[in-house]
């Protein structure tokens, strides 16, 4: 069975809960953003305090929670980030 | 219920003033208690940097209870950098002293002919000669009069100076207290420089009394519970306010060059991880009964001499003097930084400055010839450097710059209006309003000019997580909440949190550590507000007292002559973006009227003047204020 490997980066409060800044993972192919976000949830229990307030980009760009995911990509998890 | 604290510094009087409780309930400390003294006995249309103007300082009816996030005090004043209202506030060791010295706020009015200082201890006040240490640093100021009066321990005595800046009255120069904290905004430091105040110093242990001990002991215990809870807390402790630079920059929202982009390739050299992970960073620092610890201590003797004493940068700073000038060099941040607090000058206007003079040097707008041979190329970290010494002594090119963008651009022409980064006067902060609309709200209606400390920013109202049904903020009532949402749920977000954000300026608290960022309740404040004074106020009056503060700041201005023409955002920040998440989305004329239509609206204020009316002065209990208006014919018919 194929598998899409993509890259999961943590940014702020996210970072804290992962402990790790990014990491690689391998998705079965064919792979939605949010098996990505499950499984990160998986490796990282701490993550799921946030999940409801957490928004996705891929590569940089918004995406939908069933966005389609191919290799390579880079999977931004975002925390609220405030003022200050 | 407590003393005011009057300086006359033309007449070389000092007197003390009882402050009514019916008037501290009302207009309760800090933001609202300022505004309604500077309504009353400020004249519209004075200079600011006159012996007219008259600086507020206050503290708040908790100050001086010790709980995370009660560490504030305010300055408020007319702004000689804005167009009208001017506010301020600041953390470390002043606001417990100003309360324990036996004041609740200090009016400061008239001119010296001379430099002085102000010396208040335990009730007693008098002036001291400031000769010695004017032309001195904020540091070589503060350590002076602490040797002079014989304490050096921050717990006993605080004290607040300027530098060389607000000495020379650079338009955005700051109060600087305890060497590293800042009163930074709306040049309240050249409102001290313009009456030759050069510091005041508050010493005391004096106890201030409290209604119900047993009630309050139980509600600042709930605060140390609520306030580990806060999302925003364990990364402020770790990496500060500037652990969010990357974070912005990944999401397309951090200013860069002067406006023009959302996104930074040298993000990750200038973050808070990074200042952490370098050894920049020595230690972490705390205001007064703060268990947060976000200040930063850094140290460094190349390539550029860090003291630990005069404090790290935080994000507003990092931004500015980095991406926003294409600058990833870290270490010439944080000397940027010292060399501010050192001058007395707010971080925010000096780097949006140095932003605007580097395009005005790409543009040919600025010639070598006019900036003293100075290159003032996008990136260059000695050009930086240079330009602040020169902004802080007014010192060539640095006199037109102490002016601010919008003076500044004046005098220049050419065209150099259309990237000065300001509103109503006052230079735009480090946060991005094409990927946060709530945010280009607040920058325009604020009536201290550009602000991102008015309200929470729209990140935290995607979710239902921080929907409070107590608070007005009901999920199910206020559906789409996206961060580029503008319709009237985003508007009511914000009228909402304005109004309790204006309260905690008026009860002078950090809101870092107050929901939703930080993790105190609205409502455990309260309870330690009605356990400190006796009052049973309700959530509804707490509310109110926030949102009376607006009313009365928004009066202020309008007697300045302000009004919806002022309530606008610059051109540049409402053209779209070229890069980032948020690219090519713009923040048109069109969505800024419909939020402050809707806002207005909410607000009960004339939609078409943007002026408070009879009708919203008198549901804020300020018929007086609607009087004055009517007499002034500036009442929306």
């Amino acid at each position: 069975m194929s598998t899409v490997k993509v890259v999961l980066v943590y940014l702020g409060q996210a970072r804290e809960a992962a402990g790790t800044k990014e990491e690689e993972t391998a998705l079965q192919a064919p792979a939605k953003i949010e098996q990505a976000v499950s499984q990160a949830m998986a490796a990282h229990p701490k993550l799921s305090e946030l999940r409801a307030t957490i928004k996705l980009l891929i590569n940089g760009q918004w995406a939908s929670q069933n966005a389609d995911l191919k290799d390579g990509d880079r999977v931004t998890l975002l925390p609220p980030v405030g003022g200050g | 219920m407590g003393n005011l604290l009057r300086v006359n510094l033309s007449a070389g009087t000092i007197t003390t003033e009882p402050l009514r409780d019916e008037i501290v309930r009302k207009f309760i400390g800090g933001r609202g208690l300022s505004a309604k003294i500077l309504f009353d006995e400020l004249k519209p249309g004075i200079d600011p940097l006159g012996p007219e103007n008259k600086l507020v300082i206050a503290s708040g009816p908790m100050g001086a209870i010790p709980f995370s996030g009660n560490s504030r005090f305010s300055v408020c004043a007319k702004s000689p950098l804005g167009m009208g209202w001017g506010e301020s506030y600041s953390g470390g060791y002043m606001a417990p002293k100003i309360k324990q010295s036996g004041f609740d706020a200090f009016i400061i009015e008239g001119a010296s002919k001379t430099p002085v200082w102000l010396y208040v201890n335990e009730s007693k006040a008098e002036l001291r000669d400031a000769s010695k240490y004017w032309g001195r640093t904020t540091e070589e100021t503060e350590n002076g009069i602490k040797k002079e009066i014989g304490d050096t321990d921050k717990r006993q005595t605080s004290v607040a100076s300027i530098g060389p800046a607000g000495e020379r009255m650079v338009r955005y120069a700051a109060i600087m207290n305890d060497l590293r904290e800042a009163a930074g905004r709306s040049g309240m430091g050249a409102v001290m420089g313009s009456k030759k105040l050069k510091a005041w110093g508050c010493k005391g242990s004096l106890k201030v009394p409290v209604h119900d001990d047993k009630k309050l002991k139980d509600y600042v215990r709930r605060c140390v519970t609520e306030v580990k809870k806060g999302p925003y807390i364990q990364p402020l402790h770790d990496y500060g306010t500037a652990g969010d630079t990357d974070d912005l920059s990944a999401s397309g929202r951090l200013p860069t060059k002067n406006f023009m982009r959302g996104t930074f390739e040298g993000a990750d050299k200038i973050t808070g991880e990074t200042i952490v992970s370098s050894g920049l960073l020595t230690g972490r620092d705390t205001c007064w009964a703060c268990s947060t610890n976000c200040k930063r201590v850094v140290e460094s003797k190349s390539p550029f001499h860090l003291e630990k004493e005069v404090g790290g940068q935080e994000y507003e700073t990092t931004a500015a003097f980095g991406s926003f000038c294409l600058n990833s060099d870290m270490y010439s941040i944080a000397k940027a930084n010292q060399l501010c607090n050192l001058y007395g000058m707010d971080t925010i206007s000096t780097g949006v400055v140095v932003g605007f003079a580097m395009e005005a040097y790409e543009r040919g707008i600025l010639r070598k010839e006019q900036t003293g041979g100075l290159e003032l190329n996008w990136g260059n970290p000695d050009a930086i450097l240079k330009l602040v010494e020169l902004i802080g002594n007014r010192e060539g090119i640095g006199d037109l710059l102490a002016e601010g963008v919008w003076r500044a651009a004046q005098k220049l022409g050419k065209g150099a209006e259309e990237f000065a980064m300001h509103v109503k006067g006052r230079e735009v902060p480090m946060h991005e309003p094409r990927g946060k609309r709530n945010v280009g709200l607040m920058y325009a209606v604020a009536d201290r000019g550009a602000c991102h400390m008015e309200w929470e920013h729209d990140d935290y109202w995607e979710s239902d997580t921080y929907m409070r049904p107590e608070l007005g903020l009901v999920a199910s009532e206020l559906p789409n909440r996206t961060l580029l949402d503008y319709g009237t749920s985003k508007v009511k977000i914000a009228k909402v949190q304005a109004d309790l954000w204006s309260m905690c300026n008026s009860l002078v608290v950090c809101v870092f550590d107050i929901y939703p960022g930080g993790g105190i309740e609205h409502s455990t404040l309260l309870g330690i507000l009605n356990a400190a004074t006796g009052w049973e106020m309700t959530m509804n009056e707490y509310m109110d007292a926030g949102a009376r503060a607006v009313e009365l700041t928004r009066a202020f201005n309008a007697r300045e002559g302000l009004t919806r023409n002022e309530d606008i955002l610059p051109k540049r920040l409402m053209d779209p973006l070229p890069d980032g998440a948020f690219a090519g989305k713009p923040f048109s004329s069109d969505i800024l009227r419909s939020m402050l239509d809707n806002y207005y609206e909410l607000r009960g204020w004339d939609k078409k003047t943007g002026l408070p009316t009879r009708a919203s002065l008198h549901r804020a209990a300020l018929d007086e204020v609607a009087d004055e208006l009517g007499r002034m014919k500036l009442l929306p018919s």
